[in-house]
This record gives structure tokens, C-alpha cells and sequence, in this order.
């Protein structure tokens, strides 16, 4: 059982957990109107520390995310005796732009010192672990993931503890590219109301620190189960029926679960589309009669913090036997038959179901409970490499064998696209990481997974540089004064997961896909993590492996096609 | 080809990324979703990025779009309606 030992949240209305919950319990929210925004032109409402905060919480030689981080980590810390020195004890960060979207703090740093890997390196060494760092970049759900990898490595009995820390921080970067899609609220946003204009983006830092425990203690709460999931229908769009939330919360309700559930805690973004899609999700799942909060209007869209920060409100309120009303919250304007939370609930129950879902395509559902049932341990499967590839500027190699081609360079991939692929999709979209991760996923897969179920399909690339040619792109776009046009095609290459999100529509993977950032190419680690992710997830096919890339005549992708063996 | 409707079809080749289309392949008249060009939710804001960038134009969502970016004679209207520079 995965016990959660201690826990922060690092907000601009609390600075630890218990000062976050009784702001939330005041009324307060972070949200706020400011007018030009990090640089911004117009008016935004996000939920942003204020400018004494932002000194205090600053760390000398460390960017402001890095100072939220080792904030939020240090304090749950010291709620424990896990001594981060240990090689017992590992950190993950789960971030969807992490150090990427400090860029325009300093133009002089080159790409790799923005690694969002090397950011993570950076927090571990200040705080002393001696492991080397995870960084799980899935956009929105990025902080379920990073919990539920935590989850497997700690039952694999790999480490003893695994701090998890989400955090994302506002930007001009990120604050630019919401715009572009049309999606911010020009007020306090208004999750699965029938007025909502869109969400809010808000900064936060979370932690939680993970143990493996044979039985249950009293009164802790637990890690009870969860579940990740593609719908593969688009990149930025979620799939109008809910399908891919809709079967992870079916994944996760176990026979005599919902009778013990207080509660959904709800993904709730107050856009158009996600909160529809999640209404008609958790109706589908069956949950609709469960009552169903949010807490978006309190903190905004934290991204990457979101999904921890929401889960410890939920546990904080149920602690004192409480389900809270979902704020912002008036008038229905969902057509999923949801029960919405609409004044302070009495309950008796301490357990819960949190959904998110994210750009790329990614979905999850996670289980909290204080009586968790008593899982078996994984039964390792046995994989089988299927098939192998390794692209670099000048080759391209199949199973060991060179790919014939002209080109070299950024042409080669289109080449390779051209003459092997050309299917028809947004390749010519792609930016180079997106492009060389999807060219090698093309070549891996063709005539490869038509025995495998879609949803029995998984995902699992690893990375250093991730999406910096885009994100320096993406910055071009509107750091000219006066000529503020950020480009949403553009911007949505700058969360490295949206290539997953590419490769799961073309050949229609459902099952988990996960992009894990790096300080530095370690295949050690890379197959731990498939290991046990395999172990516990059992796909019938896994697509895996080392893709980076530095320039258009510098990169690299080394994957790997698993399948299980019967 | 009118002036207007070169450039635009200019500028959506190169914000869209539509590799190897040149103004000519572009029916002026053809549906850009769904069966002409097919361009989806992404490409919609693109559109609305041009209309801002080269003719000062600001469109506050897609959906108002929706009307506007039926076909290339549909937007080009619109902008020699409209447009601010």
C-alpha cells in the first residue's frame, strides 16, 4: 500500500498544506485581475504570488520554479525523518513546462541549462538527494503521473520513499500561449457552470512523500489506485464522449468502491471542452450521483501541481467530514448527468476519485482512500524486444539494418516521412523533437500493433531537451514590443507530451503514454521505469526509448518495440 | 489572382504549415474544414492570429470565426470589410 507520510502546498494563499486548507475554508482565493501581466498585454486573472512572496521564496542562483520546488519539498520533508541522502529515497517532479517556460528570464542561458531534467538535477542536489531526479512532463496530468510512476517504483521495492513534487509556474510564456488558444477567463473561472469562459492559470508547488506499507495505519491516508490513459482523438481537443476519462474511472472502481466514495474531485477547468467532456465522463463511469467538487476557482489551472494540490484539499476537507461546495459554481451548463457539489456536505466516507486530463491526450483517475484494500504485488511480465530503431542526423537503422536515403539532417526525417510514412497527419505541424519522436514511433509501429487492443497499447519516451527548439520559437512570437501574435500551432509544441498525443491518433493507442525528462541519457533507468511500469500495467505492446534533440543536425532516437510474452 | 487573396493564401500556407501547397492549389471558393483543406481546432486560432497580425483584425473566439473562415472569398470579404491596416 502506497501511504502518503507528509505533505505541502505551496500556494499564494498558504505556504504549507494546513495554511492552504484554511484559506480555501476562508473563502480566499489566489485569483486576481492584473492588467499587462508578466508583460502580457490586456487584462488576465490568475492566480499569482505577490510580489513580496515572489522576493521572499526566491532562491539565489535558481530560477523561480526551482525556488517553488525546493520550497514546497523542504517543508513536507521536515514532517518526516526520510533522509533525501539516502539511495533509497527518490524525487520526481511532474511538470508540464517546468524551467522551459523561464526562458525569457534569461535569453543569455543556452537550451541545456533550461533542461527541465538539469532543473531537476538542480533541486535534488540543493536538497541533497543523492539519487538522480525524474521529471514527468504530461502537460495537466503530469502530477497524477508522477505519483502513479512513484506508486510502481516503491512497490517494485526499488526505494523506501519517493517525493513527488508538482509545480508549474505563471509566465509570460504560458500566460501567451492560453492566449492564443482562446481558452483564459477574463475572471474567476467557473468550472461546469453555464456562463464559464475558460480557466485561469495559477503557480503552485505540491508535494507528497510516498512509503510502501504492508498494512494500514490509522487515520493515513493512501495512494489506494489509479489509472492513465490516451483517448487518441486529438492533440489539444478531448474527446467529446469522455472515453478516455470514462475508462480509467472504470479501470479504478473496484467491486464496493463507490459505496465508500465522499466524492469526485473533478479536473474542472471551466473551458468549454474539458468540462463537458469530464460531465459526460463521470456520468459514463458512474459516478454521476457521487457528488462532484472542483477546485480550479481557488487556485486556478496549476498544471503540473494541479492534481496533488486538489487531492490533499479533498483529503484536508474529508478529514473534518466535509465535501465543499465546487466555487464558481451557479447554474449547470454540462449535459453529463453530474452531481455538482453546491453547498458544504456532511460525510462520514474517506475516500475519493480525482480525474484530470491534459493536452497529448492524456487522462487518469487516481484513487485516495484512508481504508485502502490490499493490493498484490505485480507479477513482472516477461517482454520480448520486437523490434528496434536508431535515427540519428545521418541514419536511419531497422532492426540494425540502414534505411536507404539522401538527405541528412532536418531533411532526413521528412525524407524518412515522405518515402516510408506520409500518412497524412500534421507531421508538416510538428516542431524537429515532435517530428523525429514521430517519424521513429512510424517506422517502429507500421504493420506492428494491429494484434494488440488500442487501450493495451503504451507509451514511454524519455528525453533531455524535450520541446526547446519550439519553446524558443514560441518566445519569438511575441517578444517584440507591439507585435504580441503568439502562434497556438506553435505553442502547443512546446509541451514535449503533444508528440505522444500525435503518435496515440495515428495508430490509435490508448494505453498510458508518459514523456519522462532526464538530466542526462541513462538506459539503466529507462528500463527500470518500463519494468515496472509494464509490471503494472501489463500492455500487450510497449513503445519505448531515448529521443532528443539538440538542432537540426543534432539528435537522436533510440526506441525499442516490447510485446508481451504469452 | 487578386492581390489580396494571393497574399492571404500566402500567409496561411506558411502559418499552417502546408508543405508543397502554393496559392494556386487553393480553390477560393473550397471549404477550409472538414473536406477542403482540412484543417481542424488549431488551425482555426492560426487564422485568427493572421487576421490580427497582418490586418489588424481581433476575433475574440473560433466560433465567431465560423462563418468567416468557410472558404478563402469568405475571409478575404471579411477583411476588406474590416480591416484596420
Amino acid at each position: 500500500m502506497i501511504r502518503i507520510l507528509a505533505s505541502n502546498i505551496t500556494s499564494p494563499i498558504g505556504l504549507t498544506t494546513g495554511e492552504a486548507y484554511a484559506a480555501v475554508r476562508r473563502g480566499e482565493s489566489a485569483l486576481k485581475v492584473v492588467d499587462g501581466c508578466l508583460g502580457v498585454p490586456g487584462k488576465a486573472c490568475v492566480g499569482i504570488f505577490g510580489d513580496s512572496s515572489r522576493a521572499e521564496l526566491r532562491l539565489e542562483g535558481l530560477s523561480w520554479f526551482e525556488s517553488l520546488v525546493i520550497h514546497s519539498v523542504r517543508e513536507a520533508l521536515g514532517h518526516t525523518d526520510v533522509d533525501p541522502a539516502s539511495p533509497r529515497t527518490l524525487l520526481i517532479l511532474g511538470s508540464s513546462t517546468a524551467a522551459m517556460a523561464e526562458l525569457a528570464e534569461v535569453p543569455e542561458k543556452d537550451g541545456c541549462f533550461l533542461a527541465p531534467g538539469l532543473a531537476a538535477q538542480r533541486v535534488a542536489d540543493r536538497l541533497g538527494f543523492v539519487q538522480e531526479p525524474l521529471l514527468v512532463s504530461n502537460a495537466c496530468i503530469s502530477g497524477a503521473t508522477a505519483q502513479m510512476l512513484a506508486a510502481r517504483l516503491l512497490s517494485a521495492g526499488l526505494y523506501d520513499h519517493v517525493v513527488v513534487c508538482g509545480a508549474d509556474v505563471l509566465s509570460a510564456f504560458v500566460l501567451a500561449g492560453f492566449a492564443s488558444f482562446k481558452a483564459l477567463s477574463p475572471v474567476e473561472c467557473r468550472p461546469f457552470d453555464i456562463d464559464r469562459l475558460g480557466l485561469n492559470i495559477g503557480e503552485c508547488a505540491a508535494t507528497v512523500i510516498l512509503s510502501r506499507e504492508e498494512s494500514a495505519a490509522a487515520d493515513a491516508w493512501y495512494l489506494a489506485d489509479g489509472c492513465l490513459d490516451n483517448d487518441a482523438y486529438h492533440v489539444s481537443a478531448p474527446i467529446p464522449s469522455g472515453d478516455g476519462v470514462c475508462r480509467c474511472i472504470r479501470k479504478v472502481l473496484s467491486p464496493g468502491l463507490k459505496e465508500s466514495l465522499a466524492c469526485v474531485t473533478a479536473h474542472g477547468t471551466a473551458t468549454m471542452f474539458n468540462d463537458q467532456m469530464e460531465s459526460k465522463a463521470i456520468e459514463q463511469g458512474g459516478l454521476g450521483d457521487i457528488p462532484t467538487t472542483a477546485y480550479k476557482a481557488f487556485f486556478g489551472h496549476t498544471f503540473g501541481a494541479s492534481s496533488i494540490v486538489e487531492s490533499l484539499i479533498t483529503m484536508c476537507s474529508l478529514d473534518e467530514g466535509k465535501v465543499l461546495p465546487l466555487r464558481g459554481f451557479e447554474e449547470i451548463g454540462v449535459s453529463g448527468k453530474i452531481t455538482v457539489c453546491t453547498r458544504e456536505e456532511a460525510t462520514d466516507k474517506r475516500a475519493f476519485v480525482k480525474t484530470q486530463s491534459a493536452f497529448g491526450g492524456c487522462n487518469g483517475a487516481l484513487v485516495y482512500s484512508k481504508h485502502p484494500a490490499a493490493v498484490p504485488a505485480p507479477v513482472p511480465a516477461q517482454y520480448a524486444v520486437v523490434k528496434s530503431l536508431r535515427i540519428t542526423p545521418d541514419s536511419v537503422l531497422l532492426d540494425g539494418t540502414p534505411v536507404p536515403h539522401e538527405s541528412t539532417g532536418a531533411a532526413l526525417l521528412t525524407e524518412i516521412f515522405k518515402t516510408c510514412l506520409a500518412d497524412g497527419s500534421r507531421f508538416f505541424k510538428m516542431d524537429l523533437f515532435s517530428r523525429l519522436a514521430y517519424v521513429g514511433a512510424g517506422l517502429l509501429a507500421k504493420d506492428m500493433l494491429s494484434d494488440c487492443e488500442p487501450d493495451d497499447i503504451a507509451l514511454y519516451f524519455f528525453t533531455l531537451n524535450g520541446s526547446v527548439l519550439a519553446d524558443r520559437k514560441h518566445l519569438s512570437t511575441f517578444s517584440d514590443p507591439g507585435a504580441f501574435y503568439p502562434s497556438p500551432a506553435v505553442f502547443i509544441n512546446t509541451l514535449p507530451n503533444v508528440v505522444l498525443g500525435e503518435i496515440a491518433v495515428r495508430h490509435t493507442v490508448k494505453g498510458e503514454t508518459t514523456l519522462v525528462m532526464l538530466p542526462r541519457r541513462d538506459d539503466g533507468r529507462m528500463e527500470e521505469i518500463v519494468r515496472v511500469t509494464a509490471a503494472a500495467t501489463r500492455p500487450a505492446a510497449l513503445l519505448y526509448g531515448w529521443v532528443d534533440c539538440e538542432g537540426e543536425d543534432a539528435f537522436i532516437a533510440d526506441l525499442k518495440l516490447l510485446k508481451i510474452k504469452e | 489572382m487578386d492581390e489580396l487573396l494571393y497574399n492571404l493564401k500566402l500567409q496561411i500556407i506558411d502559418a499552417l504549415n502546408l508543405e508543397d501547397m502554393t496559392p494556386e492549389d487553393i480553390d477560393d471558393d473550397a471549404p477550409l474544414f472538414g473536406d477542403g483543406l482540412g484543417l481542424d481546432s488549431i488551425d482555426a486560432l492560426e487564422l485568427i492570429v493572421i487576421l490580427d497580425k497582418h490586418y489588424g483584425i481581433k476575433l475574440a473566439s473560433p466560433a465567431q470565426g465560423k462563418e468567416v473562415f468557410k472558404s478563402i472569398n469568405c475571409i478575404a470579404d471579411y477583411i476588406r470589410k474590416n480591416r484596420s491596416k
